[in-house]
């Protein structure tokens, strides 16, 4: 079927915009269209969106997470064998994490990582054919907040509710920033680690970051009041 | 079956919380999540759900011969199939361990307690029987699978209907449903198994959510006693049908006796629920009301994902709140923008926000990312 930006589409269908824009120059194709000999797919149940000049997507809901290059994820470290942690991040298989990709790490030198430990890491080789490999350093070999996160708790949510939190224009941790101090990092990858100074606030950020998936802006905010006053304990 | 990991900053939190009181979705230790049954087209097919984890199950029947030791009685089967639908871990077509222990839970449980007259599925002795078959299909695991399970069972065989069936000499013949109303499966009594979580030796969580099964059993640095899963299955006339511990021994013989005495008024609680709603969809049926699963479909599509329970929550907090649309919450959000915010959110590398407190602030947080951190 043929369907414009921002309809609701369904694998199989196709758009007449996107291949017009391939004929005038490049168009670059995000998750959800493939191509096909000479025209573009869709192949997620999804909304087509498209930012500008020419790149397209499709947005769906999705809570299994398929590795790509560049994206920051939480994993746990799996395995410890020989040069390499073995690091689970939700995808299909284990990610893999060099001793050697850390600050300051030499051969003599190597990161204290323990099995269970939580990471935050920075996603470098994602490909089809090849497990996925990891960094907890930049290009300039500094770690900046990459590394193992201590304490705290992680929980797991859809992705694309980390992406709604990480929106520039959500007002969820603007809200709650307000409220109570709390330390948040969340990964493509679903899992999102939390920690603030006691357990109940901890659990208000989790509560506040889980409802928020199917709030509209104005309701977010409502919500974030609601909880802080919950936490003052002035709703019994 | 994949190894599912857990960190162990998940386990020591769990830990924490409980041992202090909590639980990660705001119940209290003997409360249980929202229990929900709806019914299928077919006589013996229905969907419950257990806050998030759902089983469907359906009960079908063909005709056998008997088994040799038992010529007079019917055959009662389960089979229990948990596929990749119901959490990452599974394999598909794959017997797991969980698959087996599910599956003779639940044979203990409705065979071997005798809760149904097998005798009454006999037609022709030593030669023709009713063998019915419940086949359990986990459609999301989040927690407490056993007790799903068993009540997605108990509500099928209570809810099925096999044809009638008249003996003429030799031969039988088997009524469609249109010519000759079905009979219904006679049980004697309504056996429900529950799951309790034991932490730390004694505590007992009932309804424990999945994150709760799997912390339940390991130990941590700081909690050195583990505990374990209890299976107690039981009927409406508060009788035992079933004990099982799985994960660490048990010190105390108490815990067993409380988990039995909870067991008991919830189980009362459950049975009761079933033969409500089967009561009620009994009637329904009767007045011709097409009942199928497109009912759990709510049309509002965008909310029917909407979970009620969230996986964390506060003991207080309300999912349905009062919608922001009165003038005096405007003016509310309008008073709160003057005031000055002590922590900043802004984008540091791509697709990452973060918080940076500003200056004066309190120095819970590391201020920048250029300082040297060794």
């Amino acid at each position: 079927m043929k369907v414009e930006v921002d309809d609701v589409v369904l694998p199989g269908d196709f758009s007449e915009e996107i291949d017009t824009a391939g004929e005038k120059g490049k168009v670059i194709l995000g998750p959800g269209l493939r191509k096909e000999i000479d025209k573009v797919y869709i192949t997620k149940a999804g909304v087509l969106r498209k930012r500008a000049p020419n790149t397209f997507w499709v947005d769906s809901y999705q809570k299994r997470y398929v590795p790509s290059r560049g994206e920051n994820v939480i994993g746990f470290v799996v395995q410890k064998s020989g040069d390499i942690f073995r690091v689970d991040v939700g995808s299909s298989c284990p990610a893999t994490l060099s001793y050697l990709s850390f600050e300051n790490a030499t051969k003599k030198n190597r990161p204290e990582v323990q099995v269970g430990d939580v990471l935050y890491a920075k996603m470098l080789v994602a490909s089809k054919d090849m497990e996925p490999e990891i960094v907890c350093v930049d290009s300039h070999g500094k770690k900046g907040r990459l590394g193992v996160l201590n304490e705290g708790f992680v929980f797991k949510c859809s992705l694309n509710l980390v992406r709604k939190i990480l929106n520039p224009s959500c007002p969820l941790l603007e809200s709650i920033k307000n409220e109570w101090p709390f330390e948040l990092a969340a990964g493509m990858n679903g899992r999102i680690w939390i920690k603030a100074n006691t357990m109940r606030e901890t659990i208000a950020v989790g509560n506040a970051i889980l409802a928020s998936e199917y709030l509209s802006d104005d309701e977010i905010k409502n919500m974030c009041t609601n909880i802080a006053s919950i936490l003052a304990g002035h709703v019994s | 079956m994949r190894y599912l990991f857990l960190s162990s900053c998940e386990k020591n939190f769990i830990h924490r919380i409980i041992s202090e009181g909590h639980r990660l979705d705001g119940r209290n230790y003997n409360e249980s999540r929202n229990l929900q049954i709806s019914f299928g087209s077919e006589y013996g097919s229905c969907i419950v759900s257990l806050g998030e984890t759902k089983v469907l199950a359906q009960v079908t029947c063909e005709v056998t011969q008997p088994k040799q030791i038992r010529p007079n009685e019917g055959i009662l089967y389960i089979n229990v199939e948990i596929s990749p639908m119901a959490a990452p871990q599974f394999e598909a077509n794959r017997q797991t361990d969980l698959t087996v222990y599910l599956n003779r839970l639940l044979e203990k449980c409705y065979k071997d307690s005798k809760c149904i007259d097998l005798e009454s599925l006999c037609i022709v002795v030593e030669e023709k029987v009713w063998s019915l078959r419940v086949d359990i299909k986990v459609l999301n695991h989040a927690g407490n699978l056993v007790e799903c399970a068993s009540i997605a069972a108990l509500t099928s065989l209570a809810h099925f209907k096999r044809p009638d069936v008249t003996r003429s000499g030799d031969s039988v013949i088997i009524h469609t449903l249109v010519e000759k109303d079905p009979i219904p499966t006679v049980l004697y009594h309504y056996p429900v198994c529950l799951t309790f979580a034991i932490f730390q030796n004694n505590i007992l969580l009932s309804d424990p959510s999945f994150i709760e099964e799997c912390v339940c059993a390991s130990g941590t640095e700081e909690v050195n006693s583990s505990g374990g899963l209890l299976v107690v299955g039981m009927n409406q006339y508060r009788e035992l049908c079933l004990l099982n511990l799985s994960g660490a021994a048990l010190y105390d013989s108490s815990i067993v006796h409380k988990a039995i005495k909870s067991a008991a008024d919830r189980c009362k609680e459950i049975v009761d629920t079933v033969k409500k709603t089967i009561m009620n969809d009994d009637t329904m049926r009767q007045k011709r009301v097409r009942i199928n699963f497109s009912d759990i479909i709510t049309s509002d599509h965008v909310l029917s994902l909407n979970k009620k329970d969230l996986n964390i929550r506060l003991k207080n907090y309300n999912a349905d709140l009062p919608k922001c649309d009165d003038e005096e919450m405007i003016e509310e959000f309008e008073d709160e923008k003057p005031e000055p915010s002590k922590y900043d959110v802004v984008p540091s590398l791509p697709q990452t926000a973060e918080i940076i407190a500003k200056k004066g602030a309190s120095t819970w947080i590391e201020i920048s990312s250029e300082s040297d951190e060794d």
